[in-house]
């Protein structure tokens, strides 16, 4: 009972006064909660942290054979110890700036480079998609990606007449402006929905995430 | 099937192996979960067997497997099996303390013993009191088995093994002369055979190899001697009669002594000893009853003896046999169940009774029926083969009184032997009547078998002249003597002397059982025609001769006086007894059928018992007299007195007559033998027979004999012969071979005598093969039973001793089938239906999770076909020369100017113009992986937003983002206010929203973070938060937290893909304008100019068109191909 009801009735407790203090402008309260709250989220990002070090550092240090997981475990670790020496030398202006030096020779390349692998997967997997699926869902998306990618590659083009380019200028717009916009503002719509449901779930017990 | 754990705070089910709740979150105990030693599968602790594989858990302080012994030593049997497996031999736990010595080693360390008896069971009696163990739940007749006393009380369920171990309680000595004499042909008779469980006895004995289940024998009491060479053979009990101790008869018997007298104790056999003493009262009954006759009623019930009560003999089929006439007389309403010659005692003070009546005359004078029906349950002591002597002994048990019909060759031969002795009473020639079928047993016993051995006739002989002796009150004792040894035969009683000779129409069956009768307590008899002889002291009954002599009572002495059973004794006629083979019925106990069950037992009894008749005075001769004198013509006198008389006129064709030609008289009272003269009914009530105690004590009605004793149960050397109480069946007279004395012309219910009554009450008797049921008993009970009884050498049954194990030294243990002794072997098809399919599968599944954990190698992976990799590579080739001409080629598809600046473009620089001069909030919430596409846009705006004069305030929710803030800013000339990272994602941008814009307050601090005054007023007056994200929750967030809290315009720029979310927000106003990728942010350069480098943008964006161009063209180019190209099967 303790432990299944203490949980619950604080989070609903707040619930209802971070509402009351949105609902009748009651700062006061709501800077309060989103106070702990910050608190709260930095904590549990300080515990995330420790905990993926540890448990990275456990496998560094399982009798397995190299190669394996424990050498994955042994970069993320010796990386960590790394970024936070850097920024520690930072603070205490040791170094200057190193850590946007990391970020700038080490992350941003990284990232980039397994971003554009995404386009070469996309674009197999659209060429691949007639032979594994011929339904017209399938042979309207290709249809659609086509004239996409041929608008915003010939707009501007000048190998494309001005008509053409115009026409095509008029289609990628009706799609983007009409049958995106609409679907997309249907997925927000339904996405508020859920907001919504679940926080009157949360404020309600129904719904109890932070139980197992 | 899994079964799940069940929490013990909130009772929640929960999936086996979790450790904790789903319901409440309590730490589920550690022995929730058991591994499976196969398969690892976490199970219930409750479970015994694994839910997956189904073999049995082990807990989890189970060693590891590892700890196990090899798999390579166990039997193959055990290696499915999960539990530890015992060598044979190893008795695991067994405490062999708590095991008794001998039956550790299987031998009887007896005490006393010198050599262990090896595969015999110690007896109790013979192990100590430490080796018997708890005994206080046994009896103490099974404790105490050196008691020599005898049990004279019988059992109330008769079983074989109490007269077995009757039988067993005797010396080899014993055991050897009774074998002797059970195997003398003499006594069996020629076509005869002792009963099947007497021969196992006899070979037994013969074999010297005594049961192993016997007891201690009983050390037999010393028999008298007699006189062999008189006999010729070695019936020894027999001779002991003339030691008989009249006195000892005469005693009350007393169920709980266990002899009936002291001297004799010793000498009696034990099943002797259970008899209870006759009563000389009843051989007094006449001089008491003289006086004290106040009714008919000749015998009170509980003086009659209960063999000769018929209600307490077994209702068998042979009593229910018809009467064979001879009713004693008419019965009182009240006396209806006792036979009339029982309960009203003849009037023997009108009996004119002769003075020296030729016993032939009386029994020839008796009435064939009442002959028959004396004869009947006289029969029973004639010795019989084996089928016979049930029959017999179911006669035995019932008065012979009843006209019942008795199977033609059942009492044979005993009416043979009875109207041998008979015969001879009458006239003094034996019987010359050949017994159709006798038991060796039943033989020597049999008076009317015409080949017996010479020696029979003598002793029928003297058995005859014994009885003929009895003749004269005045016999001397010496005759008496004689009479009562083996072969002889006395002067016959006074009461015999009343008895009228039997009817020379009458059938000599009688005669033969009546010398049978006599064989049996004398010992063996010669054949029929030397016991019936004339010479025997029976009193020829005229009453005998006819049914309605014996019907009215009369009197052997007077006609019109005498009591129907003295008549029916006048009218006996003992030839016809001999020479008829007629139903009987069912005679009373049969003395020498049970004289033969326990052959040493007898022997001293009787002898006891001639030596008790020895003793007897004449004053019970007289007593007899006087009570037959005071036998009114309406008292009925017993059949069996009136079958006694001397029957007027033997017939000449009577075979059982023995040849005597010397008339003896009939043995009086005093002389007669106490154990005959106990057989007298009297009005005591005490128990007269000589029977062993298998009839209850109490004394009742001759029915009720019958119906008590056939409810018990049959003894075991009966059971043997397979007899069964039969049910009281009536069967038609016309269909039993009813011998010729039976007036079968009576009608029933008007019996010419009280035999004929009392045998008509009794159920028909009905063939043997009728009677008896057979029981199919198993094979494997048979086989146990002992060979002393089944004469079958126990071939077959494995005696070899074990070796191994706790029954080491036993013999005949039978061996553990091999199923039993068989593992269980638990597989997952016992428990579960597994299909073929299924556990192809499953094998699969193993051996693809067994694959898994290992890494492939190089040259295990996989190959992708030649056709593929050709694709991929022109793929990449296309689009690395779409990326490299836009390089190498600046401006190549893109031309001159790009298009028209979009909208939305348009908007955000009209909202950046419009915050020209005041603090300007952008959000850097990109990570360099979007840095390409939006590090353009946002160096367009920051310098737009310079460009104005705009105080730029940098934010971010995510460290990278701040990063990318810094170093975009480092090229301002105006350095912005770094907020720093705001936590929390929509909590953040919440507490931020308070911050900025004109309703908020100051905000001093912000997460924590203490704020200067100009980053408070900044945040205060900011004019525009423009956004730069390329995730569309961000967007949302700033756009719903932000945008609608802080009444701040809201711009942002995304990327291209991210154009469709922000347009909704575009067109509903709450975002002012936004950038979506390079193409809006060429054109917005070009449109209005910026001081930033946007060359690197164009090429850029040359760039990406060109990929875009060559990706359009292989989706469509390959969307055909792979369109018209099949799709091959998975292998």
């Amino acid at each position: 009972m303790f432990r299944r009801g203490l949980p619950l009735t604080i989070a609903i407790l707040f619930g209802v006064l971070t509402l009351i203090s949105l609902l009748f402008a009651i700062s006061e309260i709501g800077n309060l909660i989103l106070e702990w709250a910050s608190f709260l989220a930095a904590i549990a990002l300080l515990l995330g942290a420790i905990n993926l070090f540890s448990v990275h550092a456990q496998r560094m240090a399982a009798n397995r054979p190299v190669g394996g997981q424990n050498l994955y475990s042994a970069v993320l670790v010796i990386s960590m110890v790394i970024v936070f020496g850097l920024g520690l030398t930072d603070l205490l202006d040791i170094t200057n700036n190193s850590m946007a030096l990391v970020f700038a020779w080490v992350q941003a390349p990284l990232e980039a480079a397994l971003a554009s692998l995404l386009a070469f997967f996309l674009l197999l997997s659209g060429i691949r998609l007639l032979q594994r699926q011929r339904t017209v869902s399938s042979i309207l998306f290709l249809v659609t990606a086509v004239l996409i990618l041929l608008s915003n590659a010939l707009i501007v083009s000048p190998l494309l007449p001005s008509g053409v380019s115009t026409l095509l200028q008029q289609l990628r717009d009706f799609i983007q402006n009409i049958i995106v916009t609409s679907g997309v503002r249907g997925i927000l719509l339904g996405i508020a929905l859920g907001a919504i449901t679940l926080s009157i779930r949360l404020l309600l017990g129904l719904e109890r995430p932070y139980t197992k | 099937m899994t079964v799940k754990t069940i929490c013990q705070e909130c009772h929640t089910p929960n999936p086996p192996g979790s450790k904790f709740c789903s319901n409440c979150g309590a730490r589920l105990p550690k022995s929730t979960s058991i591994l499976c030693p196969r398969c690892q599968t976490p199970n219930p602790s409750s479970n015994f067997y694994c839910d997956k594989c189904g073999s049995r858990l082990i807990k989890e302080e189970a060693p590891q497997p590892s700890e196990t012994p090899p798999e390579e030593d166990l039997p193959t049997s055990a290696k499915m099996f999960s539990l530890p497996t015992r060598k044979p031999g190893d008795t695991g736990e067994l405490n062999a303390d708590n095991v008794m010595e001998w039956l550790k080693s299987g031998q009887g360390q007896f005490e006393g013993s010198d050599q262990p008896e090896t595969g015999k069971l110690p007896r109790l009696s013979d192990l100590t009191p430490e080796q018997r163990g708890k005994t206080a739940d046994l009896p103490a007749w099974l404790l105490d088995s050196d008691n020599e006393e005898f049990l004279i009380e019988a059992p109330e369920d008769i079983t074989t093994e109490h007269f077995l171990n009757m039988i067993q309680q005797i010396d080899d000595d014993e055991r050897k002369k009774l074998s002797g004499m059970l195997s003398d042909p003499a006594i069996t008779g020629k076509g005869g055979k002792l009963p099947d469980w007497l021969q196992d006895f006899v070979q037994s004995v013969e074999e010297e190899k005594p049961p192993a289940s016997q007891p201690k024998a009983q050390p037999a009491p010393a028999l008298p001697d007699y006189d062999e060479a008189e006999n010729g053979n070695d019936l020894d009990w027999l001779t002991d009669l003339d030691s008989l101790d009249t006195d000892v008869l005469a005693q009350p018997v007393d169920s709980q002594s266990s002899t009936p007298g002291a001297n004799i104790s010793d000498d009696i056999p034990d099943w002797l000893d259970e008899l209870e003493p006759p009563n000389t009262q009843m051989l007094s009954r006449p001089a008491t009853l003289e006086d004290e006759v106040e009714d008919e009623e000749f015998l009170p019930d509980e003086s009659v003896p209960d063999w000769l009560m018929a209600e307490n003999l077994p209702n068998t089929d042979r009593l229910s046999e018809p009467r064979l006439g001879s009713a004693v007389g008419e019965a009182s309403a009240e006396e209806e169940e006792y036979p009339d010659w029982l309960i009203s005692p003849p009037d023997t003070s009108e009996l004119e009774l002769p003075a020296e009546p030729a016993p032939v005359d009386r029994f020839a004078a008796a009435d064939a029926a009442s002959q028959k029906s004396v004869t009947d349950w006289l029969v029973g002591f004639d010795d019989e083969d084996e089928e016979e002597g049930e029959e017999e002994i179911e006669d035995v048990y019932d008065l012979a009184v009843e006209d019942t019909a008795v199977s033609p060759a059942a009492d044979e031969t005993v009416h043979k032997s009875l109207t041998d002795w008979l015969k001879e009473l009458d006239t003094g020639e034996p019987a010359t009547e050949e017994p159709a079928d006798n038991s060796e047993l039943a033989a020597w016993l049999d008076a009317g078998d015409e080949e017996a051995d010479t020696d029979f006739s003598e002793t029928a002989k003297k058995e005859t002249d014994w009885f003929a002796s009895l003749e004269s009150p005045s016999a001397d004792e010496e005759a008496y003597e004689e009479s009562l040894s083996f072969g002889q035969t006395g002067p016959l009683p006074d009461w015999l002397d009343e008895l009228e000779p039997a009817d020379e129409a009458q059938p000599p069956a009688d005669q033969t059982f009546m010398s049978g009768m006599l064989d049996d307590l004398l010992g063996p008899s010669e054949p029929a025609e030397t016991a019936a002889s004339a010479d025997t002291a029976v009193e020829e009954d005229d009453t005998f001769a006819e049914d309605d002599e014996f019907s009215e009572a009369v009197s052997p002495l007077n006609v019109n006086e005498e009591p129907d059973w003295l008549s029916e004794l006048a009218a006996f006629d003992p030839n016809d007894l001999v020479t008829q083979e007629t139903a009987v019925s069912p005679p009373p106990p049969d003395e020498g059928e049970l004289f033969a069950a326990e052959p040493a037992a007898p022997e001293p009894e009787i002898a006891a018992t001639a030596v008790a008749a020895d003793e007897e005075t004449d004053e019970e001769w007289a007593d007899l007299d006087e009570i037959l004198t005071g036998v009114d013509e309406e008292e009925e006198i017993a059949d069996w007195l009136e079958q006694l008389s001397i029957p007027a006129e033997i017939p000449s064709d009577a075979s059982l007559l023995q040849e005597n030609e010397t008339e003896k008289p009939l043995i009086s009272t005093g002389e007669l033998p106490e154990w005959i003269a106990s057989m007298r009914p009297e009005e005591t009530g005490q128990q007269d027979s000589l029977l062993p105690s298998v009839l209850p004590p109490e004394k009742e009605g001759l029915y009720d004999i019958a119906d008590s004793l056939a409810d018990a149960d049959l003894p075991d050397w009966l059971q043997d012969t397979d007899v069964v109480q039969p049910e009281k069946t009536a069967v038609p007279l016309a269909s039993a071979e009813l011998p010729g004395w039976i007036d079968t012309d009576s009608e029933i219910g008007e019996p010419s005598s009280e035999l004929e009554s009392i045998l008509a009450e009794l159920p028909p008797a009905l063939p043997p093969e009728e009677m008896l049921l057979k029981a199919e008993i198993p094979e494997w009970i048979q086989n146990l039973k002992p060979t002393a009884l089944s004469g079958q050498p126990a071939a077959n049954v494995d005696f070899r001793l074990e070796t191994t194990g706790p029954l080491a030294g036993m013999p005949g243990v039978i061996k553990v089938e091999p199923i039993v002794a068989m593992p269980r072997s638990i597989s997952p098809a016992a428990q579960f239906t597994i299909t073929k399919e299924q556990q192809q599968q499953a094998s699969l599944l193993r051996q693809l999770v067994q694959e898994e954990q290992q890494p492939l190698s190089s040259d295990q992976a996989t190959t992708t076909p030649k056709g593929r990799q050709g694709l991929r590579f022109l793929l990449a080739l296309l689009l690395l020369a779409a990326v490299g001409l836009a390089l190498f080629a600046p401006g190549g598809l893109t031309g001159s100017q790009p298009a028209s600046v979009p909208p939305a473009a348009a908007a955000m620089n009209a909202a950046i113009n419009a915050a020209a001069g005041q603090p300007v909030l952008v959000a850097f919430e990109y990570t360099p992986a979007m840095a390409g596409e939006l590090d353009h846009e946002a160096r367009l705006l920051l310098s737009q937003l310079q460009d104005n004069g705009s105080q730029i305030i940098t934010t971010s929710q995510s460290a990278a983002g701040t990063a990318v803030a810094n170093s975009l800013t480092q090229s301002l000339t105006n350095p912005p206010i770094a907020i720093g990272m705001l936590a929390g994602e929509a909590i953040g941008l919440r507490q931020l929203a308070n911050c900025v814009g004109d309703s908020s307050q100051l905000c001093r601090t912000l997460q924590g973070r203490g704020l200067d005054s100009n980053t408070q007023t900044a945040l205060q007056n900011v004019a525009l938060i423009i956004v730069l994200t390329g995730e569309r929750a961000s967007l949302i967030n700033w756009v719903e937290q932000v945008g609608a809290t802080a009444h701040t315009p809201l711009a942002a720029g995304v990327t291209q893909s991210l154009s469709p979310v922000a347009a909704p927000y575009y067109g509903s106003g709450q975002l002012q304008g936004y950038l979506d990728g390079l193409p809006a942010v060429v054109a917005l350069s070009d449109a209005y100019g910026s001081s930033a480098d946007m060359t690197q943008a164009k090429l850029q964006y040359g760039a990406q068109s060109l990929v875009q161009l060559a990706a359009a063209l292989l989706l469509v180019v390959g969307a055909l191909v792979m369109a018209t190209t099949r799709k091959k099967p998975a292998a």
